[in-house]
């Protein structure tokens, strides 16, 4: 059946209703929600076919000749403890120290139980010698398939940081991967509900995942060696 | 310092600048989202078609030439997700859209005048005419719809949408043209509604019988 031609007066009022029907609302907050979270994989996703690609064996080179992804075992303290007791000869933060106190720490060797790196190993050593403080270290466990995570978990600051920290809540292991180290990682513990071991712009760190809050849930981003967090971002919760 | 344009933060976005596609898509999600939700016909399927469109024109960034405007790009990227969401889903009958509606508010029409945001009745009226447009529009070929939703909806000119439908603009005119012929009379546009021009092929109008004088009785009887 063909259409009726219309005269210009009910083309204008075919096109009057038309636009009296335009939608005016901007996009709803859920829907902008989602939107921003796609945003959020699909810059995680360019960063991951722009990063360079690190094999388990030249990472363990790399680690065992340079350490410069020397991993901190986690310290975890209350809120208000600010004591950090190191387990290696020295807790210089100094780069130098600490790859020369890794490199004394080869994977072969029979290491402290808080040393001991093992990516693939799953195995929890919870007890380590107490600090001057008395206060008690908590060694965090290996991940499996802890290379993988470590690979994911080379953050760095002028990249998409928010993609790459939501990844990591996602892929990573719930407690903490451990990592060979003569510096431990101080963190306010503090609504934790996880932790990373990373690397931040090549400096050893962790991730601290907080209990969400109305739907969304800050990340703090913890370079060893330093008290405070050096930058957070907020993650959306499902 | 001024704001970058559009075609700087696409560029920037295909040199690898993480936030750029952001705040361009941001600029235009408002108007983007109205042309995917008038032209899938609910939210969920807006939704989606903007989500797709979106991811689409983030990896696809690279292949745009820069012979239209941004907005014109982001708009052909998106009204091509919902078509093909469209076909795809191969609907013909958009659902009610109750939240729609209700996020109304005082929105009154283009034309409107602004008695209808204080007068219940109005509101009542304009809610109702809304709803026969959508369903109308919902009922129309997908190619048909998007073109009057960007044409007629949207505002965009003939040119323009030639473009983001990428079609020619002889195309974009039929289109609306069938589209309007197809919706006016489901909107009642065509119903004669003036009674005040009567048909001059009738003989004119007796006047009413008045009531006057005494009141008409039985008609009466001879025997």
């Amino acid at each position: 059946m063909s259409e009726p031609e219309l005269t210009p007066a009910q083309t204008e009022a075919v096109r009057a209703l038309l636009a009296e029907a335009r939608h005016v609302e901007p996009v709803p907050a859920d829907v902008a929600a989602r939107l921003d979270a796609t945003l959020a994989d699909l810059h995680a996703e360019r960063l991951e076919a722009l990063a360079p690609v690190v094999t388990l064996t030249s990472r363990r080179r790399r680690m065992a000749s340079t350490a410069l992804l020397a991993a901190a075992a986690v310290v975890v303290v209350g809120v208000g403890v600010g004591q950090v007791l190191p387990f290696g000869s020295t807790d210089d933060s100094a780069g130098d120290a600490r790859s020369s106190q890794a490199k004394s720490q080869l994977p072969d060797s029979p290491a402290p139980a808080e040393a001991s790196r093992d990516f693939g190993d799953a195995q929890q050593d919870s007890s380590r010698k107490a600090g001057p403080s008395g206060e008690p270290l908590l060694s965090s466990r290996a991940a499996p398939g802890g290379s993988e995570s470590a690979d994911l978990s080379a953050l760095r600051s002028g990249g998409a940081l928010r993609a790459q920290v939501r990844k990591l809540r996602r892929t990573a292991a719930p407690a903490t991967a451990s990592f060979t180290a003569d510096l431990p990682c101080l963190v306010d513990a503090a609504n934790a509900r996880g932790q990373v071991a990373v690397t931040y712009d090549g400096q050893p760190g962790v991730l601290v995942y907080r209990a969400p809050v109305d739907g969304s849930q800050r990340v703090d981003i913890y370079v060893c060696g330093g008290p405070a967090p050096v930058r957070s971002v907020r993650l959306p919760t499902r | 310092m001024s704001e970058a344009s559009d075609a700087e933060l696409l560029a920037a976005h295909v040199a690898g600048d993480a936030e750029a596609f952001g705040e361009l898509f941001s600029r235009h999600r408002d108007r983007l989202w109205a042309v995917a939700l008038r032209t899938m016909g609910n939210p969920e399927d807006a939704a989606d078609g903007l989500q797709e469109a979106m991811v689409a024109a983030f990896r696809r960034a690279g292949s745009f030439r820069g012979d239209a405007a941004v907005t014109t790009w982001l708009h052909r990227v998106v009204v091509n997700s919902c078509l093909d969401r469209l076909r795809a889903m191969k609907v013909r009958r958009a659902e009610a859209l109750p939240d729609d509606l209700e996020e109304r508010g005082d929105r009154g029409s283009l034309s409107s005048s602004t008695d209808a945001a204080v007068d219940p009745a109005e509101l009542v009226v304009a809610d109702e005419r809304r709803r026969l447009v959508l369903d109308a529009l919902a009922s129309l070929p997908a190619d048909m719809r998007a073109a009057l939703v960007l044409v007629d909806m949207e505002g965009y000119s003939v040119a323009e949408v030639a473009q983001m439908l990428d079609c020619a603009e002889g195309t974009v005119k039929s289109r609306c043209s069938r589209g309007r012929a197809k919706l006016a009379p489901l909107l009642g546009v065509l119903a004669p509604t003036q009674t005040e021009q009567p048909d001059p092929r009738n003989a004119p109008a007796t006047p009413d019988v008045g009531v006057g004088g005494s009141p008409r009785g039985p008609p009466r009887t001879t025997s």
